[in-house]
Order: C-alpha cells, then sequence, then structure tokens
C-alpha cells in the first residue's frame, strides 16, 4: 500500500551494465514536501538512479513511480511532472539566456511572463539578453534552474546543482529548494557537498556499490554514527589521538593529566562529512 | 504530433540556423556563385548550342554486323583511349537512319550496312557528335580512320599479293599523318587506287566503300553552365540534408540539448519530425533559388519539383543514417564528407572503368541526370527512369535511416 504522501517510489529497483550491478535492489520512497539528498561515493548509482527516473536508463528489474506512474510505462504521464538540472550545462550557447528559457516555455506550454519570474527568481535579469556563452559557470547552473522551474513541475531533480557556484548563488538556491519544499514539492538532489546536505536536506540515503547503506536526516545519522576522539599535544610536541569510547585509551589520557605532560587537548567536531566517510568505508586516520 | 511544439522546434532550428555564419557565408557564396554564373551566361546565350564546351568524355561504335573489321579496330584502340571507346552492337531493330541513344557528353561512330548497290560490301558511317561540338570527335575519328585504312589496306594487299603483285613496291602503306581530312581523303585513294590495280573489278571484294555522314545529337553537348548550376543544386542539397543536419544533430546530442528536449513535453517523434521538415526545406529553398537564378522558368516545371522532392528525401535519408550511426559531431562532419568523397571516387572509377550498372545504385549518379535535364529542358523519356530509380533510392535510404533510429535512437 503506497501513502499518498509517497511522491516517488523505488522498490527493487536493478540496473546492470553488463555484468557490473550499477542499482542492486534499491528500494527507497520520497515523500512530497521532502527535499531529498542522494549521497555516495563515485560509482555508487545515484547518477543511474536519477537516469532511471528520468526515463533515460530502464530498470532490469524493479519499478519505479512519480506520482504514482510507473516510469517506464507511463512516460507520457511521468514527463510533465519533473524538472531537471543535470551536472554539466546543455544550454543552446548561441542563443541568449532569455531565448533559451523562451524556446522551453513554448515546449512546456508555460506562460512568457514565467520566464521573466524564473530568471527573476536566479537573479540573472542583468544578463538575460547575453549570449550564453559569454555566461560563467555558475550562470550557466542557475540558468538550468530556471529552465527546470518554468513549468513548476512537483518533483525536481538536481545533479550537483551548486557546484561552481560563489556563496551568495548557493544561497539563491537553496532558498529556491526550501521555497519548493515548503509548498509541498519533492526535491532529489545528488551531491558531494556534505555541508550542503546537512543544512538543507531533510533526508539523505547514502549509496555505495548500488545499495542504500543509510537512510535517515542528517542530524540523526550524525548522532548514530558520532565518534569521541580527541586530539592530544603533549608538552614534548608529541601528538596522540585518544578514542574516549575505550576504557583504557581514557586511562592512558588520565595518566598524562595526572603527570602534567598535556600541552593542548582539542575535542573533534563530528560532521557529516566523517559520518559520510565511515558509512561507505572510505574513511582514513 | 502537436503544431505548437512542432512550430517551437522548427523556430529553434530557424534561429540555429541564423546564428550560425559559417553556413549562412556558404550559402551566400553558393548564390553568389549562382548569380556570376547567371551574369556571364546571359539568358539570351543560354540556349544557344555550344555555349561552353565540356568535351566528348566517351565514343561509342556501334556496329550492325560483327566482322573482322570490327575485331580489328577493338583491337586497335590506343592505351590512352581504352577508357573512352566503347563498342557496342546495335541489337535493337532501328532503320538505317534512325537516330540510337545516346548520354550527354558522349559521341559516336556508326558502321551500318549500306543497302545492297551492288554485289561488293558497301558500309554507312555515321558520325554523330553532341550539338555544337563537331571537333570533338576528331581524336576518335582520327583512330578510326587510320586503323580502317590499315585493316583494308592490309586486306587489299593480299588479294594483290595473291595475283601476283609486288605489294612492297606497288601498294605500299603510305605515312597517314595526322590530319583527319587527309586520313579520310586517303581511305578514298585508297579505293579508286585498289580499283585501278584490279583492273576496275569492285573493290568492295577486299576494300568496301565508307560513305561517310555526320549527324549532330540535338541536346548532347554538356553544358558546363548547366553543369556547374546542376553541381550547385545538388551541393545545396547535399550540404543541408548530408552535411548540417547530422553535424547540428550530433552535436545536440553530444551537448545534451537533444535530451534537454527530449526530457520537455517535446516527444522523440516531434523532435524527428522537425528535423525532416526544416532541412529538407531549407535544402529545397536553397536549391529553388539557385536554379531559380540559373533558368527561372525551370519553376514552373514540374518535373523539377519532383526532382527536388526526391532528391531532399534521399539526402535526408542519407544524413539521418549518418546521423544515426555517428556519435559526435567530428564523426558525424567527417563521416558526411567521407561519404561524398567516397560515392564520387566510387562514380569515377566507374565511368573510367566502363562499369555501367554499379553507379545505378547511387542517387548521386542519377541526381545529375534529372536535374540537368530539367535545368536544360532537355527531358528525355529515359530521365523518368532516373526519376524513378532515385525515388526507389531515397526511399530505400529513408527505410534505413528509419531503421537505424529505432535500433539506436539518439544513442
Amino acid at each position: 500500500m503506497v501513502s499518498p504522501d509517497v511522491m516517488i517510489r523505488l522498490s527493487g529497483l536493478v540496473v546492470r551494465y553488463g555484468a557490473f550491478r550499477a542499482v542492486d535492489g534499491l528500494d527507497l520512497e520520497l515523500y512530497r514536501g521532502e527535499l531529498f539528498g542522494l549521497l555516495g561515493p563515485n560509482g555508487a548509482g545515484k547518477s543511474t538512479t536519477v537516469r532511471v527516473l528520468i526515463g533515460q536508463r530502464r530498470a532490469d528489474a524493479g519499478q519505479a513511480t512519480i506520482g504514482g506512474y510507473d516510469v517506464a510505462r507511463q512516460w507520457h504521464r511521468v514527463k510533465p511532472l519533473f524538472g531537471y538540472v543535470p551536472d554539466r550545462d546543455n544550454h543552446f550557447d548561441e542563443f541568449t539566456g532569455r531565448r533559451n528559457l523562451l524556446i522551453f516555455a513554448d515546449l512546456y506550454g508555460a506562460p512568457r511572463d514565467r520566464v521573466v519570474e524564473c530568471l527573476a527568481a536566479v537573479e540573472l535579469q542583468e544578463a538575460a539578453d547575453v549570449q550564453v556563452r559569454g555566461y560563467s559557470m555558475g550562470m550557466k547552473k542557475k540558468l538550468l534552474l530556471a529552465r527546470a522551474l518554468l513549468h513548476d513541475p512537483p518533483v525536481l531533480y538536481l545533479d550537483e546543482p551548486t557546484a561552481n557556484l560563489d556563496i551568495h548563488s548557493c544561497a539563491i538556491v537553496h532558498r529556491i529548494l526550501r521555497d519548493r519544499v515548503n509548498a509541498g514539492k519533492t526535491v532529489l538532489l545528488t551531491t558531494h557537498n556534505m555541508v550542503e546536505v546537512e543544512a538543507i536536506c531533510d533526508r539523505v540515503g547514502i549509496m555505495t556499490r548500488g545499495r542504500l547503506i543509510a537512510l535517515d536526516s542528517p542530524l540523526a545519522l550524525r548522532q548514530q554514527h558520532t565518534e569521541r576522539k580527541v586530539d592530544v599535544v603533549l608538552t614534548d610536541g608529541e601528538r596522540f589521538v585518544f578514542d574516549l569510547d575505550r576504557d583504557e585509551e581514557r586511562g592512558r589520557l588520565a595518566e598524562l593529566t595526572r603527570a602534567g605532560k598535556i600541552g593542548s587537548v582539542h575535542t573533534r567536531e563530528f560532521d557529516f562529512h566523517s559520518t559520510f566517510l565511515k558509512l561507505t568505508g572510505t574513511e582514513f586516520d | 504530433m502537436r503544431w505548437r511544439i512542432l512550430k517551437t522546434l522548427l523556430h529553434k532550428e530557424a534561429l540555429r540556423h541564423a546564428t550560425n555564419r559559417g553556413g549562412l557565408a556558404l550559402a551566400g557564396l553558393l548564390v553568389t556563385a549562382s548569380l556570376l554564373l547567371a551574369a556571364l551566361n546571359p539568358a539570351a546565350e543560354q540556349d544557344k548550342p555550344g555555349a561552353l564546351i565540356g568535351g566528348i568524355h566517351h565514343c561509342i561504335i556501334w556496329y550492325d554486323r560483327d566482322s573482322e573489321w570490327v575485331r580489328h579496330l577493338d583491337a586497335s584502340v590506343p592505351a590512352g583511349l581504352r577508357t573512352n571507346i566503347q563498342f557496342y552492337p546495335i541489337d535493337v531493330p532501328v532503320g538505317l537512319d534512325q537516330h540510337l541513344k545516346y548520354p550527354t557528353g558522349t559521341g559516336g561512330i556508326e558502321i551500318r550496312s549500306a543497302p545492297g548497290r551492288t554485289a561488293a560490301e558497301a558500309f554507312r558511317v555515321y558520325v554523330r557528335y553532341p550539338e555544337g561540338d563537331r571537333a570533338g570527335m576528331a581524336v576518335y575519328e582520327n583512330w578510326f580512320w587510320r586503323e580502317s585504312y590499315r585493316f583494308f589496306h592490309a586486306r587489299a594487299a593480299d588479294t594483290l599479293r595473291a595475283r601476283g603483285v609486288d605489294v612492297d613496291r606497288a601498294f605500299p602503306l603510305p605515312d597517314l599523318g595526322d590530319e583527319l581530312w587527309a586520313e579520310r581523303q586517303a581511305y578514298q585513294t585508297l579505293v579508286s587506287r585498289y580499283a585501278s590495280m584490279t583492273n576496275g573489278s569492285p573493290a568492295g571484294d577486299a576494300v568496301p566503300a565508307l560513305e561517310l555522314r555526320e549527324r549532330a545529337i540535338i541536346g548532347g553537348a554538356l553544358d558546363l553552365r548547366a553543369a556547374i548550376a546542376t553541381a550547385l543544386v545538388l551541393f545545396s542539397l547535399c550540404f543541408t540534408c548530408v552535411y548540417l543536419m547530422p553535424s547540428l544533430t550530433c552535436e545536440e546530442r553530444e551537448r545534451g540539448l537533444l535530451l534537454a528536449q527530449a526530457l520537455s513535453p517535446a516527444s522523440p517523434a516531434e523532435i524527428l519530425a522537425a528535423k525532416f521538415l526544416f532541412y529538407p526545406a531549407f535544402g529545397i529553398l536553397l536549391a529553388t533559388l539557385l536554379a531559380g537564378i540559373h533558368n527561372p522558368h525551370v519553376l514552373g516545371r514540374p518535373f523539377f519539383w519532383m526532382t527536388l522532392g526526391t532528391l531532399s528525401v534521399g539526402t535526408l535519408g542519407i544524413g539521418m543514417t549518418i546521423a544515426c550511426l555517428a556519435k559526435t559531431q567530428r564523426a558525424a562532419s567527417l563521416g558526411a564528407l567521407c561519404y561524398m568523397l567516397a560515392v564520387a571516387l566510387v562514380l569515377l572509377v566507374c565511368q573510367q572503368h566502363n562499369i555501367v550498372y554499379l553507379p545505378r545504385l547511387a542517387l548521386e549518379y542519377h541526381a545529375p541526370h534529372i536535374l540537368h535535364a530539367t535545368l536544360t529542358n532537355r527531358l528525355q523519356p529515359e530521365h523518368w527512369w532516373n526519376l524513378a530509380a532515385s525515388a526507389a533510392l531515397a526511399a530505400g535510404w529513408a527505410a534505413l535511416a528509419v531503421i537505424l533510429f529505432r535500433r539506436r535512437g539518439w544513442q
């Protein structure tokens, strides 16, 4: 039984490239009004999952539905439901930003005023009549977002949406995404920016080797996988790391403190980045 | 198919071409070339035969009866003319004065048995030359008269030797020289000399009388200006459909533009239909402009429009096939150039080696024939066959493109 709040549902999704299983039995539900971050190291299966959702790759097994419609079988119904921001720009470089949006607005049947609104939303009004080949990487990225918003889709997929963006532009994108989520839309983003994930995502799923290995809010994941370690520098300059969850290391630190050999102690702030590294098995000491 | 989507996609294609300076420059050059061609060839002179003659690239030797003479001629073709001279028996029932068919830019020598006035052998030799290019046959006629003289002189010498004549002294082989009139004259001298040496017996028993008749082939000359105009029109279709279309389509695919369009409400069929409508229309527009500059009357001929329609479908099929096979814009551009060069090479090699049937499998073989015929208003019944063959080949290319597209899609 699918909850009416479920917007995207992946069940038993399998995608193979030859003998390699890029996605290996993925089960995932994304809700309306949710900003979901799909994370994982390179080759984990994130992009393949998105390719299935945008109809560019057929699943070898399992099913993907958006708004209750099967992506493979009801593609014509699925198509108007989403907007897609790819990781690399795909604009008509010889046209202006405005012309690019006008073409897609005409394809979507969106009113022309919507072009002005979307340009304003990503703060590209001043560059609207400049050829896209003169845009910076960040401007092109923002234009991609404006294009994806033209038809006000209930679902938005974003692949590395803030790569190459300055801090101000990142804030604009984050605001737009949060506004959409507040309006009950669903946003799925894939990113390697852990700070961004912690800042804006409601839930995250961490994939590795095609499987979902963790699924929860960033805060909950951090709490579940936190570690207590301190960096200690002795008075003679020697450095140590003590794991406070281990009795013997805790006792050794106490001895050094009593002997007056501690020069300085720094507690480690365990962030989401470390959680990610720990979960995906790519942590290094 | 939704007209709103199609209109947007067609508008997009038009805008893309409007910003493509290279394409515009090339189209401008084609129009300039056509204008110059028209300016240098005023309309009053266009119908004058042989305004610019491209020469006679092939000479056909027709014969109604196989004989030692014909075999001697066949065996004695100089190496330099071997690919230019072709021998064919007249195996269709035609009257003595009826015309045989000659392709544009070819001439011929027809050897036909003359009606029997006497018991002796007699032939009519028809020299057929493209209208306005009598001189173009000189090289072939030189060879023909010289070798005919040698053959019949040897035959006469054998007869005389049998009669006890000291042939080496009384009947030597003279130096024929290189002058055509001298060679012809020499043959007449041979006939009379042999007759006198045999005391007036009919010469035909060894040296037959050859009755020379010269006839122009109406419309047989290759008008170089019309040929250039034909090339420009054909190039404009190839340029838009075989070169530009795959190149820009692959560029859209390579840059993810096709994906962006495919994820919009536009269906693949609509994206394809827009391309199928735009490029042939663009090609036909350019071709019509070029043809109209060369000869405005051509625009009123239905055959011209049928030709353009057929060729645009054919070139579009070729272009779509290249677009489906190539993965990148560079591969598509090189693929299109390689295709055009390969076809040109095959046609050239076939022409040089008198390979008749293979070129007929190429759209590019039929296209110049029908375009030239319609541009010069010299339409012959066989041009309808060329058009039918073009239509069949165009349908074949279009079918191949559709099959490849359905199998490989936009990759």
